[in-house]
């Protein structure tokens, strides 16, 4: 800090408050200066649908009985019934009370609040009137009179999820909690049984006098219970344990029927207001082609607790503005529902930004139901600087500038970006992005040559554009000698089934199903089950010497099995998701690599697309990227399915997709944000501001500063975004957090700012050696430049645009007072290096 | 509010007719809400509130109670949710009327006792004085007094049977039932009564090494532990001991009835004095929860073991560590050990039985007894071991783990086994609720004791409807029996006229044998005779013959030679031969015709006398056989008379068994019926 002169202090004062600066800083900024660029170029266009929200005006469109659909089969079941009023403007209500719902048939069921019980059988209808509107519901009750034999997996098992008995924290601890365990979730139904009725005789059940055992007394915390009351006495929950005690706690035969599958009612809500409510009704399809209500037993969570607040019954109750999705489990199934709440009766005036493709048009539609006004578009200048950094991970040069800004051309933002596409530093952007995710790093497994050649060929398939199913199949799918056909590294990088499986679902397909290696996975669809099917098709990898000590052979074995670790059974292949394919004598590796990528994989299209949005909009559409899960759902499904398959119809070419994306309305939205988009992270209303990455922002320093680097292995000059190998690296890069490629997790690129990387930049090697050893400022001044004319020139350079007014002025009043300008400049120069403006893209 | 604690103050001890105080009205309160983190277990906060002092004392911030002051107390404070924290936690506020306890025993000036003192525990006497160790002097303790004959609670079933004790001097087993120990006699697997157990579910049962006493431990899962003793032949409970928070899962009493042992979830070994019921000393070394223990029979040593494989042996009177016992890998199930004391044997979930010397604490055999898990293992007073186990299946072994039976598999988990004192019979317990008892020698079933019997009333009226069924059996069996027998008289009546027979044929033969002889000699002298008189009629006919040839020929001669003079006399002569002749044979033929009647008359006799002879030998021939067939037929209708007779009397005896017990009940009814009922949960 010594080093540098008092002056540019200032000076960095003076940068960090200009242009950029009016977005939320990250930290208080002490000189207010006023914005020298106008805040937002957006003229608002006068309003052209006014929607009125007012509860008079609200016009009804839509009136829904949920479920669409009513079955009541024996004694024991039951319905909640709810009804949904949609209105024009996109508001729902919950009008269960209101149109007071009745069954034309009043004898066949029973109204307890809002859930049907069955009295008699036959068939009728639920009707319901709201608005001048009348809707209508099948009813059928059968074998109202008869008992449903209880079953420990279908009336037992979800009671201690719903209860939250098995969860985690509680007895669903690997070692149980206070001497008693349950599987996690429930994923071992067998052992829990055993755990229940036999594993400490005399304890937990009273066969004698059901009513007094300890499962009984401790759930309802009529004894001293840890976790304290789950259930009250005599409510549904007890009662299904009385009854399963009562029946001498049997276990299920092996034919029992299995949950299928879970649906959620309604599938989205608009709340209007603090206060207003919605009943959320769950259902259960099962095996034997039955269904279930199963609101009662469904476990309810919300991903925005201020938003919508979910009850334990289902009732879902809004809070605060914001987005929600509330989620039910059951089972081994999540399902969930996306909720809008906006304030009461908001005034919103959407302003039709204009829509260049499919994309502004779904992101637009998601705002107009948000109830957010988009930011306008940015700067030409912003945009060069933002599309130079995103597409080829460079700083426009002084000529870019120069040629973009003087360009006439009504399509010139869309000449940039096809110009960009073409050029060899936008594949060697994604060769270094797609070396991460494939852990591209030499080992004591993996040897440099090795390194080196898995490198190339992953540059040469992207070089060539070659469509990315293509390169993914003849990756995973690939057999031979790690040097002979480097794409076999893959299989010599990780050599354990269960990770090799992991990594193929977290980079692939975007899923996390580690949980699943232990337990059925608490929040996703996965269960062990899925995850040993999965594994299997990477049991038969068989590995050899060559004659090279360096290298590997990798081969298909054709032998080989993956045992489910509770029953011990050999899992059949089945793809994640999808069917069991007949994989006798054929090369299993071969035939998942073949489905991966392929538009039967529901998941490869739109995680591929997801990776590459998150790219360009600093955020996902499914955040984190590698996390797809149905409790983190998309934060604009339609737009992430578009997505997906408009990269299927363009044969998986994504530099298309790079195009439809970079020249979208809503790329090029400003980091401006007005009130209605101040909040939002998610929704894609404004560009966000993000740091620049480790390899890109050294390449940057580089430069601008006219320096050159020397990186092991490369020659002097080359670009950090070059370097093959995940273990090299510098201070610097590992400062800016470089991928170590340890993982394949997309966390393990670093973007958060750190104290160390201030102080490095203001203090370090990078900044002020460089800008000595590049010495731009001395041959500019040689050139007989004026000070005014390298300012500007630095701003372009650094910033892509000219300093403002204010900036100059302040700038050249303490140049002007010194002596020494070639200091001076370089000192401005520094200041620019080390401003946020600098060092984020946005 | 003053007036409204006042009130209540005034309205509570009315209920208990008592002050409010701890002991009485806060304790049992306290110990239900709050013990399972204010424990001597758990003391969460530093604060224990099921001891008086240790409340009183106070947490690790600071005192809770201020005596005559609620709103500064911050027991009642929480509980009453009027501070945070509220208590306790997670669940909802506990009732009000308990908080008006706890409010107005803290007004009242928080009294320990209805005496504001602290309270004398009453000495028990148990018979410290007198206690025999081995064999007790006088008859095998047995209950002498009539017991409750109602059960405490009678349930849809019966639990699983985890409790069982046999007592070692005597055919008395007791058997656990929910909140009761019922007490059976092995040798008629007879219901003799029932001892109450309103604590709960009883989870142990021991006798005292003289067979005098009967330990029960057990209690309320996450609440109340006891243990209290009974004495076996009046059935009163003597003393009741342990401040358990959740039920006693081992308990023993010492050989000299001075300790009682006790564990459980707070894994925790205690162990107190029977005289007074206080704690002596108290162990903190096992991990987990306590799930066996076992006094020596010699008094000296304590054996426990928990739910993850401890197993420690301490010395009984001070608790001091003597063994650290490793070996199992899984929870120990029970603990027994051997009449000498030198021999502890370990049952297991990890499906071993093993025994360890106590000379240096080691194992010294180790057996896989059954698959999935050992339950129950215990030695019987002949050093054989009877074990039960999770294949269902409850096994006697000799003292060295030699396998000597397996009996029928149970319908389910075989969860606890034992001997009884005389080694005879075996008893097995499983998860369904029966308890089984075996003969021990040849495995055979002897009968199922209930565990979970009903009522006096319906418990005569099956006995009766047995009896019935039995009255039922027994008839026709008695028939049958006297129809085998007249069977049997009939055969031997036959028998006897056979060997008569073979008596008297041989002088009938002999008879037969003379008579014959008789008629031959009479015929062979007719016979004879006849000959005689042939022959010379023959000779006569004969010479007659030549004579009248002669007197043709001389005839011939006489005319043909006139002359000869000679000739005709010598014809004349001839011819009074031949009429001499002539006249002589008439009286031979006379004779002759004479003879031939008796000669047939003798040769039909002899004729007749041989047949006869010939039928008699062969009927005397034929006897030895005849007699062999119906010596066998009478065998086996002495056979079936035995056998019917086994039958009738065996059903005589099922009869006369249930007759007996019919008798006995409806005694057992009278008795009641006059005797005040005793209140069942004293």
């Amino acid at each position: 800090m010594l080093n540098r002169s008092m002056p540019a202090w200032v000076l960095l004062l003076a940068i960090a408050s200009g242009a950029w600066a009016q977005t939320p800083a990250p930290a208080k900024v002490t000189a207010p200066v006023p914005p020298a660029v106008p805040p937002a170029k957006v003229a608002v266009p006068p309003p052209a649908v006014a929607v009125p929200v007012s509860t008079v005006q609200r016009q009804l469109v839509k009136l829904e009985i949920l479920p669409p659909q009513v079955n009541l089969a024996t004694r024991q079941s039951r319905q909640v019934v709810s009804v949904q009023a949609t209105y024009a403007d996109g508001i729902t209500e919950d009008v269960t009370e209101k149109s007071r719902p009745r069954l034309s048939n009043a004898a066949l069921a029973r109204w307890e609040k809002n859930t049907l019980l069955p009295v008699s059988d036959g068939a009728c209808e639920l009707v319901a009137e709201f608005g001048g509107r009348a809707v209508m519901v099948p009813v059928q009750v059968t074998q109202a009179a008869e008992d449903r034999p209880i079953s420990f997996r279908l009336d037992v098992m979800p009671i201690f999820m719903r209860a939250g008995c098995n969860q985690g924290g509680c007895h669903g601890a690997a070692r149980g909690r206070d001497g008693f365990r349950l599987s996690l979730f429930g994923f071992d139904a067998e052992g829990d049984h055993y755990r229940l009725t036999r594993e400490f005789n005399g304890r937990r059940l009273n066969m004698a006098s059901p009513a007094d055992s300890l499962l009984l007394e401790k759930s309802a915390a009529k004894v001293a219970h840890t976790g304290g009351a789950r259930i009250v006495e005599n409510d549904l929950y007890w009662n299904s344990f009385v009854r399963w005690l009562d029946a001498d706690a049997p276990n299920d035969a092996a034919t029992i029927a299995t949950c299928v599958g879970v649906d959620i009612f309604p599938k989205n809500a608009v709340l209007n207001g603090k206060g207003a409510g919605q009943q959320m009704v769950i259902k259960a399809r099962y095996s034997d082609g039955s269904d279930r209500d199963v609101t009662h037993l469904a476990l309810f969570l919300s991903s925005n607790e201020t938003s919508a607040k979910i009850a334990p019954d289902g009732q879902v109750t809004a809070g605060e503005r914001g987005e929600a999705f509330v989620m039910a489990r059951f089972s081994t199934f999540t399902v969930g529902s996306p909720i809008v709440v906006l304030p009461r009766d908001y005034q919103f005036v959407w302003n039709n930004p204009a829509e260049t493709n499919y994309i502004d048009k779904l992101v637009d539609a998601k705002l107009q139901k948000l109830r957010i006004t988009p930011s306008g578009i940015c700067s030409d200048e912003v945009f060069l600087r933002r599309a130079f950094l995103d597409i080829v991970g460079t700083m426009p040069e002084a000529e870019d500038y120069k040629k973009f800004m003087t360009s006439v051309s009504p399509k010139k933002r869309e000449e940039l970006v096809d110009e960009l596409i073409s050029r060899k530093e936008f594949v060697e952007l994604w060769v270094l992005k797609w070396a991460e995710l494939l852990q591209i790093r030499s080992s004591n497994q993996m040897s440099y040559k090795a390194t080196l050649l898995y490198y190339n060929w992953l540059q040469d398939r992207i070089a060539r554009n070659v469509p990315v199913n293509e390169w993914v199949a003849e990756l995973l799918g690939a057999s031979g000698g790690t040097f002979k056909n480097p794409p076999t590294n893959y299989y010599q990088n990780e050599t354990d089934i269960l990770k090799v499986t992991e990594n193929v679902a977290q980079v692939f397909m975007g899923m996390r199903i580690q949980c699943a290696q232990c337990h059925n996975h608490p929040f996703d669809r996965w269960t062990m089950d899925d995850y040993y099917s999965f594994a299997a098709f990477f049991s038969q990898i068989g590995r050899k010497g060559a004659d090279d000590p360096r290298e590997l052979v990798v081969f298909n074995s054709g032998g080989g099995d993956v045992r489910h670790p509770v029953n011990n059974k050999v899992m059949q292949p089945k793809f994640l998701g999808g069917v069991a394919p007949d994989t006798a004598g054929k090369d299993r590796r071969q035939m998942m690599a073949q489905w991966l990528a392929s538009p039967e994989n529901p998941y490869f299209a739109t995680n591929m697309s997801n990776i590459v949005w998150a790219h360009f909009m600093g955020v996902g559409i499914i955040h984190e990227v590698d996390d797809v899960r149905v409790s983190n759902p998309p934060s604009n499904r339609e737009l992430l399915d578009e997505l997906g398959k408009k990269f299927t119809d363009y044969k998986y070419d994504f530099k298309k997709l790079v195009r439809d994306i970079c020249n979208s309305q809503t790329y090029q939205r400003a980091t401006t944000t007005n009130a209605s988009n101040e909040l939002d992270g998610r929704n894609f209303s404004h560009a966000s501001i993000r740091r620049i990455k480790a390899e890109t922002f050294l390449d940057c320093i580089t430069q601008v500063t006219t320096t050159r680097n020397k990186f092991p292995g490369l020659p002097l000059g080359a670009r950090a975004v070059q370097i093959a190998d995940g273990t090299v690296s510098n201070y610097f890069l590992t400062t800016f957090g470089r991928a170590t490629r340890e993982t394949v997790c997309a966390c393990e690129v670093r973007l958060e700012p750190t104290l160390s990387q201030s102080l490095h930049l203001l203090n370090g090697e990078t900044t002020g050696n460089r800008i000595k050893q590049g010495d731009l400022v001395g041959k500019r001044l040689t050139e007989k430049k004026t000070p005014p004319e390298i300012l500007e020139e630095i701003y372009i350079r650094c910033l892509a645009r000219k300093p403002t007014d204010l900036e100059r002025q302040k700038i050249m009043a303490l140049v002007d007072v010194e002596t020494d300008k070639k200091k001076a400049l370089e000192d401005a120069f520094w200041a620019v290096l080390n401003s946020r403006e600098y060092m984020f893209n946005h | 509010m003053n007036t409204l604690i006042t009130l209540l103050a005034m309205t509570i001890p009315a209920q208990g007719e008592k002050k409010v105080n701890y002991q009485d009205h806060v304790l049992p309160v306290l110990q239900a809400k709050c013990a399972n983190c204010h424990s001597t277990d758990k003391k969460r906060g530093g604060l224990v509130v099921t001891n008086y002092t240790k409340l009183m004392e106070g947490g690790s911030s600071g005192v809770v109670v201020k005596p005559g002051d609620p709103s500064n107390s911050s027991l009642f404070n929480t509980v009453a949710h009027k501070v945070e924290p509220f208590m306790p936690p997670k669940s909802p506020k506990i009732a009000d009327a308990e908080i008006a306890i706890i409010e107005g025993w803290i007004s009242a000036g928080a009294p320990e006792t209805s005496g504001s003192k602290v309270m004398a525990v009453a000495k028990k006497e148990i018979g410290l004085k007198s206690v025999v160790r081995g064999r007790p002097e006088g008859p095998p303790p047995m209950p002498s007094k009539p017991l409750p004959q109602e059960p405490v609670t009678k349930t849809r079933r019966a639990n699983p049977v985890t409790a069982i004790a046999s007592n070692p001097w005597s055919p008395l087993v007791a058997v656990g039932g929910l909140k009761q120990v019922l007490l059976y006699h092995a040798d008629t697997q007879e219901l003799l009564g029932m001892l109450p157990f309103p604590e709960g579910l009883p989870t142990v049962l021991k006798f005292s090494r003289n067979g005098g006493l009967l330990l029960v431990a057990g209690g309320r899962g996450s609440a109340t532990g006891k243990v209290a003793l009974f004495n076996v032949q009046t059935g009163e409970r003597i003393t009741t001991v342990g401040e358990e928070t959740d039920t006693v899962l081992a308990a023993d009493i010492s050989p000299d009835q001075s300790l009682i042992a006790l564990g459980g979830p707070s894994k925790m070994l205690r162990v107190y004095n029977t005289a007074d019921g206080k704690l002596v000393y108290e162990v903190k070394k096992h991990t987990d929860w306590i799930t066996a223990l076992e006094f020596s029979p010699d008094g000296v040593l304590l054996a426990t073991g928990d739910r993850s494989s401890g197993m420690y042996v301490w010395e009984s009177f001070n608790g001091r560590e003597y063994f650290t016992l490793r070996g199992h890998g899984g929870a120990i199930t029970e603990l027994s050990w051997r009449q000498d004391s030198n021999i502890l044997l370990s049952g297991s979930e990890d499906g071993t039985v093993r025994q360890w010397e106590m000379e240096n604490g080691g194992q010294v055999r180790s057996w896989a007894a059954h698959g999935g898990g050992v339950l129950g293992a215990r030695y019987g007073m002949d050093g054989r071991i009877v074990s039960a186990g999770r294949d269902r299946t409850v096994k006697l072994w000799d003292g060295n783990g030699g396998a000597v039976r397996s009996f029928e598999a149970l319908p389910d988990l075989a969860l606890r086994a034992t001997l009884t004192h005389d080694g005879t019979r075996v008893l097995g317990t499983d998860w369904t609720g029966q308890v089984v008892e075996w003969t021990a020698i040849d495995g055979k079933r002897l009968g199922v004791l209930a565990a979970n019997p009903g009522s006096l009333a319906d418990r005569l009226a099956l006995a009766a409807k047995e009896l019935e069924k039995k009255q039922a059996a027994l008839a026709p069996l008695l028939v049958q029996a006297r129809q085998a027998d007249d069977v049997m008289k009939q055969t031997s009546a036959a028998i006897n006229e056979v060997v008569a027979l073979q008596k008297t044929m041989p002088p009938q033969i002999e008879l037969l044998k003379a008579g014959q002889a008789k008629a031959k000699a009479a015929k062979d002298a007719l016979q004879s005779s006849k000959t005689g008189l042939e022959m010379d009629a023959k000779g006569r006919e004969v010479v007659l013959l030549e004579l009248r040839g002669m007197l043709t020929r001389l005839k011939d001669l006489a005319q043909k030679a006139p002359a000869d003079k000679a000739l005709p006399l010598a014809a004349t002569r001839a011819q009074a031969l031949v009429v001499l002749i002539e006249q002589e044979a008439a009286p031979v033929a006379t004779k002759l015709k004479e003879l031939e009647p008796s000669l047939a008359r003798e040769t039909k006799a002899q004729t007749d006398a041989e047949g006869q002879l010939a039928a008699l030998t062969v009927q005397l021939a034929a006897l030895p056989k005849r007699l062999v067939d119906m010596q066998a037929a009478q065998k086996t209708a002495t056979d079936r008379v035995k056998a019917t007779q086994v039958l009738a009397q065996q059903a005589q005896v099922d009869f006369d068994v249930a007759k007996a017990i019919v008798d006995r009940l409806k005694a057992r009814q009278a008795t009641v019926s006059t005797q005040p009922a005793k209140a069942a949960g004293s």
